[in-house]
């Protein structure tokens, strides 16, 4: 009896060393890793400023059906993108609509741009279940393949930042890739 | 027995099944946004006054009209204001000892773009500064000014000034509103 359950066990470590395995969801910042935006002009301040391709992230996918048979399962990932906080904080004491950052996609790799190629998306999102999405419908992908997704960002473009009280506002955007 | 390894199992299935569910992975990028007031002013004309009395008429009624206008424009992310004032209290001639009332000046501003022309037929002064654009509220890439001078026509040259070229600097100041 001892020996049938040792048995067992070993079996269920197996498996859980498999299903570690082939499971690979990750998502690496290759460039373009932080961004400031400098309003010194009143041109920069009434248009906005754009960097453009400015982040390159590096994607790896590949979800596992859970038969050991090294097949990707029909798994397709999404990418989602948030703020940390809102209204965006200043070091003197003042706020920044959170409306006045956009993000674009130029390069979706297998995926399709929820908004377009090229087209700005206003951040609206300020957690998981609020984020905007930018990319859906990312293949499966083969380890150790991965594919590049290619970001765009904008401040006071389509929400002009004309009118906000000068400060250094500060906030981290949050890109999550997710399977679907 | 029976219950220890029940429960190692239990807590071996769970293992399993957090193992199986579909993950994800962030990224994270620090944004930071600095923003900074606007507010510049720029003489576009008239950027040296000069009145030169040469002649008799000259003196009796004085020198005025569209040849002596000081023109500008303002570039502000803010509502403002456009204060004038002088760098001294009268004019002072070359060797510094003769001088000249700054009353004998007057200037009238003869438009904005924006907010309100607020002085017109002003004589110049020193000291609180004079508001020549009052209340532009409005931010502005393209604000206008003008101010038209004139000089011996309501205040007269005193009939004791020595000839001599009298100068003073005048002073544009664009303040927030």
């Amino acid at each position: 009896m001892k020996k049938y359950i040792g048995f067992v066990l070993f079996l269920l470590i197996i498996q859980n060393m498999y299903g570690q395995a082939d499971t690979v969801i990750r998502l690496d910042v290759v460039s373009g890793g932080s961004t400031n935006f400098h309003f010194n002009s009143y041109t920069k301040i009434t248009s906005g400023i754009e960097y453009a391709n400015w982040t390159r992230f590096r994607v790896y996918f590949k979800v596992h059906d859970g038969s050991h048979t090294n097949t990707p399962t029909a798994n397709t990932w999404e990418l989602l993108v948030h703020a940390n906080t809102s209204p965006i904080p200043g070091d003197g004491g003042n706020t920044l609509g959170i409306d006045r950052i956009e993000v674009a996609v130029e390069n979706a790799g297998s995926g399709t741009a929820t908004a377009g190629i090229g087209n700005y998306v206003v951040i609206s999102g300020t957690s998981q279940a609020t984020a905007n999405q930018l990319i859906t419908g990312g293949l499966n992908l083969a380890v150790p393949a991965y594919e590049d997704v290619i970001i765009s960002y904008r401040v006071g473009g389509t929400n002009s930042v004309q009118g906000a009280t000068p400060d250094y506002y500060f906030v981290d955007l949050v890109f999550t890739l997710n399977t679907q | 027995m029976k219950k220890v390894i029940l429960g190692f199992l239990a807590i071996l299935f769970a293992g399993q099944i957090s193992f199986a569910q579909p993950v994800s992975d962030m990224a994270v990028i620090p944004m930071g946004i600095t923003i900074q007031n606007i507010m510049r002013l720029t003489i576009t004309r008239g950027g040296n006054i000069e009145f030169v009395f040469s002649s008799a008429a000259d003196r009796l009624a004085g020198l005025g009209g569209a040849a002596y206008t000081t023109a500008g424009t303002v570039v502000s992310t803010q509502a403002w204001d456009l204060e004038l004032t002088t760098d001294a209290a009268q004019f002072d001639d070359e060797s510094g000892t003769n001088n000249l009332p700054l009353a004998t000046v007057e200037l009238a501003t003869t438009t904005a773009s924006t907010g309100t022309a607020a002085l017109a037929n002003t004589a110049l002064a020193q000291g609180a500064p004079g508001v020549l654009v009052v209340d532009a509220g409005a931010a502005t890439d393209a604000g206008t000014f003008s101010i038209e001078w004139a000089c011996g026509t309501t205040t007269p040259i005193p009939a004791a000034t020595l000839a001599g070229r009298y100068t003073v600097n005048v002073i544009l100041s664009l303040v927030a509103n």
